[in-house]
């Protein structure tokens, strides 16, 4: 468990670059009406098979006998939050698929962790400039979308330029 | 820069009433830390304390193990769940309960010398 949710999302969002992904999404969920908060982070990076997906969730990234060290604790803190906070966790991922995270949670539930700066969080992402990292936020009928490749010229169009 | 003088774990057990959920014969720590949020403890916490919290989740042995944290002193009452007693001991931590509070734990720990 973290500080806030988006520190969540920078933890779990870093995983998907360093699994070779070109496309992240992001989404965030809230419903007031429902008390629902969903994350979801998807994904088309090299995915996991069903083994490592479960090392992953059971802290055994590292198998080595004794002490762990060095494993990744990023889905496992999520989980934690999520099902503390009243809600679900999910993990879908195949290898050469991508991997999709969804991470529920009561809004209200008094343990819940706020949302936290998730400008920082989308924009030390999008630090790389060959992924598209996307932000869809809905709150109740607002919704707001980011994408890290909006505003910058298409590959088709800058082949045209260099033509000329 | 002197070594922080160590303490054996059982020799501070009464002070804090605590009871033993895996085997504590062995163990020895060089201070406490206080906290129930776990990138706190892995950003700050010290290696070779005993870790002082509410949490009673799994995480809490990975990140004692990423830590070099020897033991986890549940506080107020709270209890692992057997699954987690089995990590631990797996993992070489070792898990102590007590009824008080964190913060009559820490003053009765302190009072018993442990000072870091």
């Amino acid at each position: 468990m973290l500080e806030e949710l988006s520190l969540h999302i920078l933890d779990i969002g870093m995983n998907s670059l360093a699994a070779g992904a070109r496309k992240l999404e992001v989404a965030v969920i809230e419903n007031t009406k429902r008390d629902w908060l969903i994350i979801r982070l998807r994904d088309d990076g090299q995915g996991m098979d069903a083994e490592t997906l479960q090392d992953v969730l059971d802290h055994r990234a590292s198998s080595k006998k004794g002490r762990k060290k060095n494993i990744g604790l990023g889905l496992a803190f999520l989980q934690q939050t999520s099902e503390m906070c009243g809600g679900t966790f999910h993990v879908a991922s195949r290898p050469g698929q991508g991997t999709t995270v969804t991470a529920s949670m009561r809004l209200s539930h008094i343990d819940r962790p706020p949302l936290g700066n998730i400008n920082s969080t989308i924009l030390t992402l999008s630090a790389r400039a060959d992924v598209d990292v996307q932000l869809h936020y809905r709150s109740d009928d607002q919704t707001f979308h980011f994408s890290s490749q909006e505003g910058k010229p298409h590959e088709p169009r800058r082949t045209q330029e260099a033509q000329r | 820069m002197t070594p922080p003088t160590s303490f054996k774990l059982k020799t501070l057990v009464p002070a804090v009433k605590a009871e033993l959920f895996t085997d504590a014969s062995e163990c020895e720590i060089t201070g406490c830390y206080i906290s129930d949020l776990l990138s706190d403890v892995l950003a700050h916490a010290k290696p070779g304390v005993l870790w002082a919290t509410v949490q009673t989740h799994r995480n809490v042995i990975s990140v004692a193990c990423t830590k070099d944290i020897p033991a986890v002193l549940f506080v107020c009452g709270r209890k692992p769940e057997a699954e987690v007693i089995k990590e631990a001991e797996e993992a070489g931590v070792i898990l102590l309960g007590t009824p008080l509070t964190a913060f009559a734990a820490a003053g009765r720990l302190w009072e018993s010398g442990l000072h870091e």
